[in-house]
């Protein structure tokens, strides 16, 4: 599908798209449109960036009492329970298959001596142009077991696994299906996890259609 | 774990608390929800009506952001933005999972010029952030006001904005585009920061 940027509807399915309202069939089209124009890309970048400083209009408002403490006790409570709850999921989705992406940076990052997180797993959010599309889950320590987990719609069928080390090594890890919406993919990777700087899910025809760390900000709350 | 002095961490500016919370340091959570509290609660209330409802969605948005502080990166966004679009996700997952009742709006704009004894303008001037969004917001016509709130704090959907307003969905898409596209281009919110 070709489009015409001087449409108006593109402005609109731009803004639909930065709103999350676009529907299943323009998304995927305009998934693919987006993976080449940087004009749309551009666009989508500034709107992202008007749609969020919105936020930054609203009053302070004073808490109920003890708010404070209770979501101190929650997030108290919540550290020994997440690293289970992580831990299972990795390895049933290990037993299942296929798709995505991504990156980060910030695996190199991880605090290798945090007794909390020590030899557990680590989740990093795959990104499409400010839209999060998937997670990477990977195991720290030893282990070099990665699961993708994407859930991106668009026509393309088949991407490439990128990895990106800290000393930019690139190691592609094959092809695998994509695109038809959810899907998972296990895969062992070259170096330990927290070596890996970046991972990318790339089409044959060679256009970045998942990275991490593109934007992190807001859509962790979907995660 | 806790390398961060409980009395310093007060004093550490956002990023050193977010990168705190990563290390799980509870010194820098602590100063983290104290110094945020106010700004995410005060979001909530003006996405949803009801004042339990707003503090539940605060309270899941902090320990969010907590959850994923390691994933922080400051070259993207402020921790403010960063915290208050987690707040605002949360808030609309919140609203359509539950139908709760959103804030009228308009409200939005109302409360924000009554939160403070200083005259609007002087605040713009003096580079105040809120004032300089709302003073944004207040130079579009009421209706695509109306439509980009609610569209953009609300969650909603042209259909469900055309419905809420008895309009058509093309004058609720026009409505939405156009306020959308004046905001992207008003250089007020260039002075914002990223
Ligand atoms: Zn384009």
């Amino acid at each position: 599908m070709t489009w015409d940027h001087h449409d108006p509807d593109l402005a609109v399915i731009r803004i639909e798209y930065v709103l999350g309202t676009l529907d299943g069939r323009q998304r995927a089209q305009f998934v693919d449109h987006l993976a080449t124009c940087t004009e749309c890309a551009t666009e989508i970048t500034a709107l992202v960036d008007s749609v969020d400083a919105l936020t930054l209009g609203a009053p302070d408002a004073e808490p109920p009492v003890g708010f404070e403490s209770r979501v101190l006790a929650e997030i108290s409570a919540a550290t020994p329970r997440r690293r289970v709850r992580s831990r299972t999921l990795l390895f049933s989705l290990a037993a299942a298959v296929i798709v995505v992406v991504a990156s980060t940076s910030l695996l190199a990052a991880w605090p290798r001596s945090s007794r909390t997180y020590s030899a557990t797993v680590v989740e990093r959010p795959l990104w499409f142009h400010h839209h999060q599309i998937g997670t990477v889950y990977a195991q720290l320590g030893s282990s070099r077991w990665m699961v993708i987990v994407s859930s991106q719609h668009t026509t393309v069928r088949r991407v490439d696994c990128i990895v990106v080390t800290d000393t930019r090594r690139t190691v592609d890890l094959g092809s695998f299906a994509y695109g038809t919406g959810s899907s998972s993919w296990p895969a062992q990777l070259p170096v330990a996890a927290r070596h890996v700087r970046q991972i990318r899910l790339v089409s044959l025809t060679g256009v970045v259609m998942a990275t991490s760390g593109v934007s992190p900000w807001g859509t962790w709350a979907s995660s | 774990m806790n390398q961060i002095d409980d009395s310093a961490a007060p004093s550490l500016s956002d990023e050193a608390l977010v990168a705190g919370m990563a290390e799980r340091s509870d010194a820098a959570t602590v100063a983290f929800v104290r110094r945020y509290q106010r700004r995410v609660y005060g979001l909530a209330r003006v996405i949803v009506n009801d004042p339990g409802t707003a503090e539940e969605i605060a309270q899941e948005a902090l320990v969010k952001a907590w959850r994923h502080a390691s994933t922080f990166d400051s070259r993207r966004a402020t921790v403010e933005r960063w915290v208050l679009t987690i707040t605002r996700n949360v808030a609309i997952d919140t609203l359509r999972r539950r139908r709760a009742t959103p804030r009228d709006p308009t409200e939005f704009l109302d409360l924000a010029a009554a939160s403070s004894d200083t005259p609007f303008e002087e605040r713009v001037e003096h580079g105040d952030t809120r004032a300089t969004i709302q003073a944004a917001l207040l130079k579009l016509p009421e209706e695509q006001r109306r439509a980009v709130v609610l569209a953009t704090l609300h969650g909603r959907t042209a259909a469900e904005i055309a419905d809420v307003e008895g309009i058509p969905l093309g004058t609720s898409k026009t409505r939405i585009r156009n306020g959308l596209m004046k905001l992207r281009a008003d250089p007020l919110l260039e002075r914002i920061p990223r």
